[in-house]
This record gives structure tokens, sequence and C-alpha cells, in this order.
């Protein structure tokens, strides 16, 4: 606890400024050595006292008494941050000792000058190059105005030879310079730590921008919250307004869904009639009509059954624009193929038709009913089309690439030139004469199928003549 | 007073299909007594025995349209399986509406069939055939 309290007592004094702090550590170090040397002097003195010559003795004893009186000082004084203060302290205390050695123990001996030396070095480093200038000279005049009065008589010490003049002058050359040195160290130290203030002063000046910058960029920054805002506000309208749109939208497809199912239901209802009552007059009363009648009359029944027809398609692509609900797991286009092929049995043996089926139909994320009928539509329609005298040739092959997975359907039709192939899956366009019993919609009815699925459908042309009907679907689990 | 031959009650207001049906059930040779009425009131007055309809017997079979005039075929459907004395008459819902909604509340209101009417004279005799066929099994029913 004790030897905490020394050392405590003995570390440099905490001082924030780093100049100052330099100061006072180096008169820290500088007391402690005189203390620490008048210490020694003294015990050796005390404990053995033959063969050490008073006139040292005396001089570093009355030293280090005082050394160790500015020590408790300066403990205080440094750490309070009074260097200049300390430095003066210690250098009136040492022309005091000086002095006091002078005259009491017989006047001016070399070793004694020592002290003067140690005056000048702690001045110039504590004041800097006025002050050492100044102590220096104030040291050369103290030194030669006490020669004059030890040669004059005015000091004297009975055992000492008297000093003569020419003792002066290696001292005042020594004085000289020990001067010079210190006041160089002092001034090289100047330098460089006005350097240190110069380069501490650029990183305040270089900070000082950062701030500036800092603080534009802060503003620049309320700017930028100001215009988002503006934009939320201008976003919030917008949204605003699209909702009111969305709810019009809503209405008006109200309206029209309403609409559309007055056509293909209402409308279906007098053509019921239409078909059912043509239809028994053709077959009960054949024989009471000439063979103009039962022409036009077996016209009217093909009309409204062509209308029902067209009808149904309407209907079929209305329910289609409601969404199609995707089931979560995969289903196989096999089945709907041979449920296809199961439903047009009779035209395939009317028609003699050969189909090839390719094994490892791939499996898809389809409404069966849907998908069913889009195909039902594509293999149809290669039954139907045919060039003259020749029977329907169809291969189904499975069918995959960056346009999905799904069917491909090739026929030897008669095919279609490219510009057509488009207007093919237009509504109610036909291909072909009204010879071929169809509504027009098939293929559009299969592409908006396939659409409602993720997929897509269209033509291409085979080799060889025909065309390539290509069919696909959804193949992923849908969220 | 109990007639001999079962009864079928039909619920239709298009005078055409009444026509339709007729002349289908009689080419499928169903020789029912078909009687039949215009709206949804007519018929609940005609099960319940009301006016001039006091003499009559029960239905052995209800066809009914859904798209009637006044009260129509659902609301019909719903106060018929309500009625206690009423609930055990079959109800077979014979309508143009093919919409996926009809054929499910008929169902889930207790209707035993549902048959989208047929287009053309030669589908409308084969419904009346099958339909035939499941005459023979409901001529078991109480």
């Amino acid at each position: 606890m004790n030897f905490d309290k020394l050392q405590h007592f003995l570390e440099p004094p905490q001082i924030e400024d780093e100049e100052l702090a330099r100061k006072a550590n180096f008169l820290n170090i500088s007391l402690l050595w005189m203390f620490g040397a008048g210490l020694t002097v003294i015990l050796l003195y005390l404990f053995f006292p033959i063969g050490i010559d008073t006139t040292i003795v005396y001089p570093v004893s009355v030293g280090g008494i005082i050394t160790a009186s500015i020590l408790f000082f300066k403990h205080f004084l440094l750490n309070k941050g009074h260097v200049l203060i300390t430095g003066w302290l210690v250098v009136v205390l040492v022309f005091v000792a000086l002095t006091i050695s002078l005259f009491l123990f017989g006047g001016i001996r070399d070793e004694n000058l020592t002290w003067l030396f140690f005056v000048i070095a702690v001045s110039g480093l504590l004041l800097g190059e006025r002050g050492a200038l100044l102590f220096g000279g104030l040291s050369i005049l103290y030194v030669i105005a006490l020669y004059f009065l030890e040669i004059n008589g005015l000091i004297s010490d009975s055992t000492a030879p008297a000093v003569g003049m020419y003792n002066l002058v290696p001292v005042l050359i020594n004085l000289a310079v020990t001067f010079v040195l210190i006041y160089t160290a002092v001034r090289q130290t100047r330098i460089s730590l006005q350097q240190v203030k110069h380069h501490r002063q650029a990183l305040q000046v270089s900070n000082d921008t950062l701030q500036k910058e800092v603080a534009e960029r802060k503003r620049t920054e309320i700017a930028l919250l100001g215009a988002n805002q503006a934009v939320s506000l201008a976003h919030d309208s917008l949204e605003q307004q699209v909702t009111l749109r969305t709810a019009e939208l809503m209405t008006a497809n109200e309206h029209l869904e309403g609409l559309l199912y007055a056509i293909t239901h209402d409308l279906k209802e007098p053509l019921r009639s239409i078909e059912f009552f043509s239809d028994r007059v053709c077959d009960r009363n054949r024989d009471d009509l000439d063979a103009q009648a039962q022409d036009y009359l077996m016209r009217i029944y093909q009309a409204a059954k062509r209308q029902r027809n067209l009808l149904d398609s309407i209907a079929l692509l209305a329910e289609l624009t409601q969404g199609v609900k995707l089931p979560q797991k995969p289903i196989d286009l096999e089945t709907a193929v041979s449920t296809t092929l199961k439903q047009l049995q009779n035209k395939i043996v009317e028609t003699n038709a050969i189909i090839q089926i390719e094994k490892n139909l791939p499996k898809v994320y389809v409404n069966s009913t849907w998908a069913n009928k889009a195909v039902y539509n594509l293999i149809e329609n290669g039954l139907k089309y045919l060039q003259t005298g020749s029977h329907p040739q169809i291969e189904i092959h499975p069918y995959s690439s960056s346009k999905g997975t799904g069917l491909a359907i090739k026929d030897r039709g008669p095919g279609i030139p490219n510009e057509a192939v488009e207007k093919m899956f237009k509504l109610f366009q036909r291909g072909v004469s009204r010879d071929i019993i169809g509504t027009g919609a098939g293929l559009t009815i299969a592409r908006q199928i396939a659409r409602a699925h993720n997929g897509d459908c269209w033509i291409g042309a085979r080799e060889g003549g025909g065309s390539i009907f290509y069919i696909t679907f959804n193949d992923k689990v849908h969220e | 007073m109990k007639k001999d031959f079962l009864e079928i009650l039909l619920v239709e207001d298009n005078e055409d299909d009444v026509i339709m049906t007729m002349e289908a059930f009689a080419n499928a040779r169903i020789s029912n007594d078909i009687h039949v009425v215009k709206d949804g009131d007519e018929a609940m007055s005609y099960l319940l025995q009301k006016g001039k309809y006091k003499d009559e017997a029960y239905p052995a079979l209800i066809l009914l349209d859904i798209n009637l005039p006044k009260k129509n075929g659902m609301e019909l459907l719903q106060e018929i399986k309500a009625d206690s004395s009423l609930r055990h008459i079959p109800i077979i819902m014979l309508t143009t509406s093919d919409r996926e909604e009809d054929v499910v509340r008929s169902f889930s209101n207790g209707a035993c069939s549902y048959i989208t009417k047929p287009v053309g004279f030669s589908d409308f005799v084969d419904v009346a055939q099958k339909f035939s066929l499941y005459w023979a099994l409901v001529t078991h029913t109480p």
C-alpha cells in the first residue's frame, strides 16, 4: 500500500496537453535524479565519512535538501499544470543553494559549476529559446560576479588555494558551449513540436471540411425525405384512384357477366325449341312435305344447331376468363389423351384414322376437365381437316421446351400458311370453308385453356406436309 | 281418393318445354299421368291439396325447373323439403342451367337428381328412357 503511494508520488504528472506533459515529465525525472544524487552523497558521508571531500558534500547536501522540498511541491504544482512556475522555483532555489554553498563552504570550485550547467539546461528547456538565452547570460554574469567576489577576498576559504583569473576562462568557455548545445536542442524540439502542431491544425481543417460535408449531406437527406413524402402522397392518391377505378371495373364486369350469362343461356332457350320442333316436323311430317320444304326445314334445324354451338363456345370462353383452379397434384396427360380418344371413337372409326401415341406423355398441373377439352379440340381438328382423299394420320408426342411442358400433336392435314396461323386462333375465324362442321372456336378455346394454365398453344409446320399443334401447361406447383 | 297409377308433377312455365317433355315421355313409353303446373305457388297448392286440387293425391315424383316466375325452383325445392308431409317425394331438377353452383345447391337442398334439359328430340328421348329406368325404381318407394 505504501509502495503504491510512493510509486504514485514518483510517477510523471498526468497532464493532457502533450507539450506541457513532456516538459513536466522532464522536470520530474531531473528532480528525482537530483534528489537521488543528493541522498546518496549524504548517506555515503554519514556511514563512510573518511576520504570524501567536504567541499563536495556540503553543496550537494544543501542541493539535495532543497530538491527534496521542491519534490513535494512539484507533485502538486506539476499535476495542476504549473510547469513554468515549477521551473522558476527550481532555478531560483538552485541559485540560492549555489550562493549559500559558495559563501558557507569556501569559494567557487569547478565541481560546483555543474549546478550552473544544470540550471541552464533546465531553464532553457522550460522557457524555450529566449529563456535559454536569458538564463545563459544570467548564469555567465553570475559566475563572473562570484569570481570577482572571491578574487577580491570577499569570499574566502583559508584551506583552499586562492582562485586566479585564469580559472575563469575555461569555465566561461564550458558555459558558452553548453549554452549553445542546449539552445540548439531546444530549438529543434520546438520546431518539431510546431510541426506536430501544424499537422494537428491540418487535421483539424480536414475535420472541419468533413463536418461541413456531413452537414451538407444531412441537408440533402432532409430534402430527399421531403421529396419522398411528396412521392408517397402522390402514390397514395394514385392508389385511391386505382381503388376507385377497380371498383368501377368490378361493377362493369358484373354487368358484363350478367349479360354474358343471359346471352349464353337465355338465348339458348328459344334455340332448343327451334331445334326440337323442326326436328319433330322433319321426323313426323316428312310425308306431308315436299322436298324443298324438307330442305328448308333442315336448314332451320342446322342453323339453330350452329348457333347453339357458337353460344356454347362463348360460354366456355367466358367461363375461362373467370380463371381456372389448378390442382396441387400433377395430372397425367396420357389420361387426357385416352379420354379424348374414347370420346372421339366413332369419328376415328368413321374416318379410318391412324393414331400413334408416344409413351411417357408428361404430367402437368392442370384442371383435368379443361385440359381434356383442349386436347379434344386439337385431336378433333386433326380428324376434321384432311387433304382430299386421305385418312387422318395423327401422332401425339410429349413436348418440352422453355415454353413449357405438354404435347405436340402432328397431323397430315392441308397445312396452314404462315400468315394464316395467328388468324386461326381468333374467335370464329375458320381456316376452311363451311363444309366442315365446326364453330371456329376450337383453337381459340384450346389456347385460352393453355394460357389459363400458364402455358400456350401454337402451330408449326410438319415436315412432309401437315401441321404440328403444340400445347403446353403449367408444370410447377402453383402457389 | 287414391289413383291407380302414379303421377308425375312437372313444374314448368315454358310451354315449349312442356310439350317437349310430354312428347319425349310418350316416346319413351312412360305412360304415367303427367300433371303440369306453371309456377311455384301453383305447385304448392297442388301438393298441399288446396282449392281446385283438393282431390289430388301426392305425386310420386316431381320434375322441377329452376327458372320459374314468382317463386323459383330452388325456393320451391327448399319449401317442399322443409315440409314433413312432402319431404318424401323425390325431386328431379330439370333445367337449362349447367352452372356448378345450381347443381351443388340443388343436391344440398335435397334434390335426388339433376338433369340438364336435353337438346334435340333424340337426346330428349334418351333422357326419358334413362328416366324410365329410374322410374322403375321409384315405384317401389313408399
